[in-house]
């Protein structure tokens, strides 16, 4: 089980309150949602300072619903979490749902926050437990919940308890990883992906095997004790759309 | 007599649960979840069983005062919310989920009272840190600017509609 967040706390909370769409808890928490044709953020929070009383703007052209209705949550979360109100409050892409590292502190919380509120630990830990990893397992997860498939790849591994790590890579390096509590191995932000995975093979633009293959354990991980012959399962898919591929990376069976 | 009116029977039999169990067992606050559980387990009692017995008896009390059409008691969904099975929180974290309903409680009630509290305010401050951020178009710019001033201009409105019912 994973240590609960603030985020995580927050949005418990408010489930319990106020179960639900968020597209009607917005209003009760006196936010009104507008979109606009942005160009340079995804979502925003403009608030009075004093009482609950402010509007959520979300870009209109954010193609999928499931990326729409996580910035919503995400803003959301900076509109209740402590410590957010006195800060910056518009959130471009990287802002949100940028699982990185490097991310703000504010942003990840508010992340956190939209990942506990849109798919709660207790229905995706049932969703998954007997349930082989596989990047099919994670679409699910994104339909399910109406979230993002990036936004459910992160809760997966955050909930996994197979030995997996989710690989975000952008132009041919890693952008961002999250590793299960159970898959030990680093995975460098920044570091190249190599010849001979499958997202290498993405990113030159052939196609991606339907189901996860066998790889060497090196040319993902590399590790001081690692035996030559430790192969681990990879799973890519290529998103044209971001210039990036996804790959998830399991160790086991 | 009305709802509101009406003794909180479930507080009341809380409280005196608490304190028996308070004489018998002690304060709460001396021990930890951990020996707790330990406690427990030495007396032959599974203590994931039991919270899930217990979850059942409080599922099943909320749902009949869901079924008589009352509220159910914020300490009885705190109990739900603490007994869910495979929720097993440290002291540290439960004390940041009753900080956070606390706090989601607090600007609910709020917000339930926001056109008085609107009125008391002569002027609205928003957050607008955006008009100094370089990365923002001048249009990113100006579609916040006009989503500030159609809140201040709803603010003013339903000022007006508070004045208006108070001279009628």
């Amino acid at each position: 089980m994973t240590k609960l967040t603030k985020g995580a706390a927050y949005a418990r909370a408010l489930a319990n309150e106020l179960p639900g769409d968020l597209s009607r808890v917005a209003p009760r928490l006196g936010l009104e949602i507008r979109e606009v044709n942005a160009d340079g953020f995804d979502g925003a929070l403009l608030r009075a300072r004093e009482v609950p009383f402010g509007a959520i703007v979300i870009r209109k052209s954010i193609r999928e619903a499931g990326r729409k209705n996580f910035t919503l949550a995400h803003e959301i979360g900076h509109f209740l979490l402590p410590g957010h109100d006195q800060t910056e409050l518009v959130c471009t892409k990287s802002d949100v749902g940028n699982w990185g590292d490097g991310s703000k502190e504010i942003e990840r919380e508010a992340d956190e926050f939209a990942a506990e509120i849109l798919m709660p630990s207790v229905s995706v830990e049932r969703m998954i437990l007997s349930a082989v990893p596989s990047l099919q397992l994670i679409e699910k997860i994104a339909q399910k919940f109406h979230t993002s498939f990036s936004a459910a790849a992160w809760r997966y591994c955050d909930l996994a308890n197979a030995q997996c790590a989710i690989v975000w890579s952008r132009e041919g390096r890693i952008d961002w990883s999250k590793r299960s509590a159970t898959f030990a191995f680093p995975l460098h932000k920044g570091a190249p992906i190599h010849e001979g995975t499958f997202a290498s093979r993405a990113f030159a633009g052939l196609p991606s095997p339907k189901q996860p293959q066998e790889v060497p354990a090196s040319s993902w991980i590399s590790a001081n004790d690692l035996a030559e012959d430790k192969k681990l399962w990879e799973q890519s898919k290529a998103l044209p759309a971001y210039n990036s591929v996804i790959s998830l990376l399991w160790i086991g069976k | 007599m009305t709802e509101r009116e009406k003794p909180d029977l479930f507080a009341t039999r809380a409280n005196r649960l608490a304190l028996l169990a308070d004489r018998i067992l002690g304060d709460p606050k001396e021990i930890d979840a951990a020996e707790a559980e330990e406690l427990l387990q030495s007396a032959n009692i599974d203590p994931q069983e039991l919270k899930a017995r217990f979850h059942r008896r409080f599922d099943a009390l909320a749902k009949e005062y869901a079924a008589k059409g009352e509220r159910v008691p914020l300490l009885l969904k705190q109990a739900l919310a603490d007994f869910r099975p495979g929720v097993s929180h440290s002291r540290t974290e439960r004390e940041l989920l009753r900080e956070a309903q606390t706090a989601v409680r607090r600007l609910l009630k709020q917000a339930k009272q926001l056109p008085q509290l609107l009125a008391k305010i002569p002027n609205l401050s928003l957050a607008a840190a955006y008009r100094s951020r370089k990365e923002l178009s001048e249009l990113d710019k100006k579609l916040l600017d006009e989503v500030a001033q159609r809140l201040e201009s709803r603010k003013k409105n339903g000022k007006r509609g508070e004045r208006s019912r108070g001279g009628a």
